[in-house]
């Protein structure tokens, strides 16, 4: 059975990019796709659906992978790009961008990934500096985390950042704004990070035993340990420059993917990164068919399943482990 | 007389200017040609909308904001979204000639219109009233027939154009009244110097008691106490329908149940301006009934002093 949920998920995530493909408001439905597309309607198809599309599952499959190495490194299931402070530091960097008259969000996109990586970097050097424990990195993540902001809601009170509607839209997330250029941007970004996590695979099982044992069987945990936090930022730091801040993928879909498939990482990195792009895929045909022509903010849709859905899961299964 | 001949010789130089230049260059730094004569507009901000349907060119709107009542004749018009939710896909598929926005509007969705080859008209928020009149002149110049006739004009544009140019109407209190804009809440908004509202307070006699040069600055309660404005300036969302007595009647008790407005001398006295919130806050044609709807309340009594008890009683 558990062999059958990987092709099943990828059967889903292709039926919903075709769902995703022929809805909108924009009146080009599955009937005028089947008859041939007017000037129009290609514009529509092809440079606002097929980026979003393909944005989603790009997305979706980056913030699942993140979350399912960052809970490893974290040796904790609530990890994610929220908690670690990658988010915020993606998003202070956002707002920053805005403040200076950026406006694309190929363009806003870049300083937000550099936020990300500066956050990185900062939990890089608690874990160089000797404090190793995960529990002291994962407080340094939560401090930076607020502290990026309490920077970003400076800036928006006092009316530095010049389009407030436009971050406020960016910290709810949507794949809406994005074009083909920001997606040939992300897909090779998605594409290494993914690809290296895979290769990665049997150190990742290895690190599942405890330091310890890792290292006794040849893993050199050190090494493992950068270049899994270094992999989870960028995944985590390109979704959120491009998508803004979307919350629950990271943390939802690895956690489940552990319940219903394995925890052997060659089995799990493939399900959470359909699981993730199912998910986001699912909410984004959500967001824009449920009080149409308005796009209801990513954020608050993956909140609303997301939260429910993840109290069952935990009220189901009395201790959540890795 | 010589009001007239100065508006005459005003809107004679705005029509030449006009002729002369070739474009406008909008808020984005974006050139938009002139005399268009767009037939397919979208416009993403209410009061822009307003002031489509106030040139006359209601009946060429295909899109406008989520936030657009008015008037009622473009209700039936397409729906686009809001500020934050508006739909990119909705918008390409009104295929429009031209989208108007202002500023408020994503940068990042008029970046996006523009890469779809739709052309996109950004105006900068105006800083006065008699800026919102020029905005007029501008989207008139742009979106309509080059070198229509002056029969085309909606009269109470004209009038608008004559008003704003002849003596600008600033009138004189005695004592020059202070005056606060804001609204209780947990993060009270008011207006600087910057904003088009300190123009009104301005035109109606009131100085603004906010100096501040931001446009729409947050203050805090001990800012607001410490203010001590002779007039409280506020908006109310009830129609126009509604006794306009009673409507500053609830939003007086409103105010005296707020912990730092009732600290407030002009609270406590019943000083209280209360204006339709979209004719104030949209800097678009409407701004003029605001104007109005101040200068009625000035003259007229106060809604109800208190006693130093606070206890209410009517003057």
């Amino acid at each position: 059975m558990k062999r059958l949920l990987l092709p099943a998920l990828l059967l889903l995530v292709l039926l919903s990019a075709a769902v995703s493909l022929s809805v909108g408001p924009g009146g080009l439905g599955p009937a005028q796709l089947l008859d041939g597309l007017s000037g129009l309607e290609s514009t529509i198809l092809w440079k606002l659906r097929l980026p979003r599309v393909l944005m989603a599952i790009l997305a979706g499959s980056a913030l699942s992978a993140s979350g399912v190495l960052m809970q490893l490194f974290f040796r904790n299931p609530l990890a994610e790009p929220y908690i670690t402070g990658v988010s915020a530091g993606a998003a202070l960097g956002a707002v920053v961008a805005t403040s200076i008259g950026l406006t694309s969000s190929l363009l806003i996109g870049f300083p937000a990934l550099l936020g990300a990586m500066l956050i990185t970097l900062a939990l890089h050097a608690t874990f160089i500096s000797g404090r190793r424990d995960s529990a002291s990195i994962l407080l340094m993540g939560i401090a930076l985390g607020t502290l990026c902001g309490a920077l970003v809601w400076l800036l928006l009170v006092s009316g530095s950042s010049g389009g407030t509607d436009q971050v406020i839209g960016w910290l709810l997330g949507r794949v809406s704004t994005v074009g083909m250029s920001e997606v040939l941007v992300m897909l090779p970004a998605v594409l290494l990070g993914c690809g290296l996590a895979l290769h990665w695979r049997r150190e990742l099982d290895a690190m599942l035993l405890g330091d310890d044992k890792a290292h006794s069987l040849g893993v050199d945990i050190r090494s493992l340990r950068l270049r899994l936090l270094a992999v989870s930022s960028l995944l985590a730091g390109i979704s959120v420059a491009f998508c803004g801040v979307i919350a629950f993928v990271g943390l939802m879909v690895p956690h489940v993917a552990r319940m219903y498939g394995s925890a052997r990482h060659a089995v799990l990195l493939p399900l959470a990164m359909c699981g993730g792009a199912l998910l986001l895929l699912s909410v984004d045909i959500v967001s824009r068919t449920a009080a149409p022509p308005r796009e209801i903010p990513l954020t608050i849709i993956t909140s609303l399943i997301g939260a429910p859905f993840f109290l069952w899961v935990l009220l189901r299964q009395r201790e959540v482990q890795l | 007389m010589r009001i007239t001949f100065i508006s005459a010789v005003w809107l004679l130089l705005l029509t030449l200017s006009a002729a002369a230049a070739e474009g406008f260059v909008d808020g984005t730094g974006r050139e938009i040609a002139y005399g268009q004569d767009c037939q397919r507009i979208v416009s993403l901000m209410p009061n822009v909308t307003e002031m489509v349907a106030f040139l006359g060119y209601g009946d060429r709107l295909v899109g406008k904001s989520s936030f657009c009542n008015y008037p009622d004749s473009i209700l039936a018009v397409d729906d686009i979204g809001g500020q934050i939710d508006a739909s990119l896909e909705k918008i390409v598929s009104l295929q429009p000639d031209i989208v108007l926005a202002y500023q408020g509007n994503s940068l990042e969705l008029v970046d996006q219109l523009r890469q779809l080859g739709i052309q996109v008209c950004a105006f900068r928020e105006a800083n006065t009233v008699e800026q919102i009149g020029e905005q007029l002149r501008i989207l008139d110049t742009i979106i309509g027939t080059p070198g229509r006739s002056d029969k085309a004009l909606a009269p109470e544009f004209a009038g608008w154009l004559v008003r704003e140019s002849a003596g600008r109407e600033y009138h004189a209190l005695s004592g020059n009244p202070s005056c606060f804009f804001g609204y209780p809440g947990e993060l009270v908004y008011t207006c600087g110097s910057t904003s088009f509202i300190d123009d009104v307070m301005q035109r109606c006699g009131l100085a603004n008691a906010v100096s501040l040069q931001d446009r729409w600055p947050a203050v805090s309660a001990e800012f607001i106490i410490s203010s001590d404005p002779d007039w409280i300036l506020t908006t109310t969302s009830c129609t126009e329908a509604e006794d306009p007595a009673e409507v500053r009647a609830e939003m007086l008790a409103e105010l005296r149940s707020d912990p730092v407005f009732r600290e407030l001398r002009a609270v406590k006295q019943g000083q209280l301006i209360v204006v339709n919130s979209d004719h104030l806050l949209r800097p678009g044609p409407r701004i003029l009934l605001a104007i109005e709807e101040i200068r009625d309340q000035l003259s007229a009594p106060a809604v109800g002093a208190v006693s130093n008890h606070g206890a209410a009683s009517a003057r």
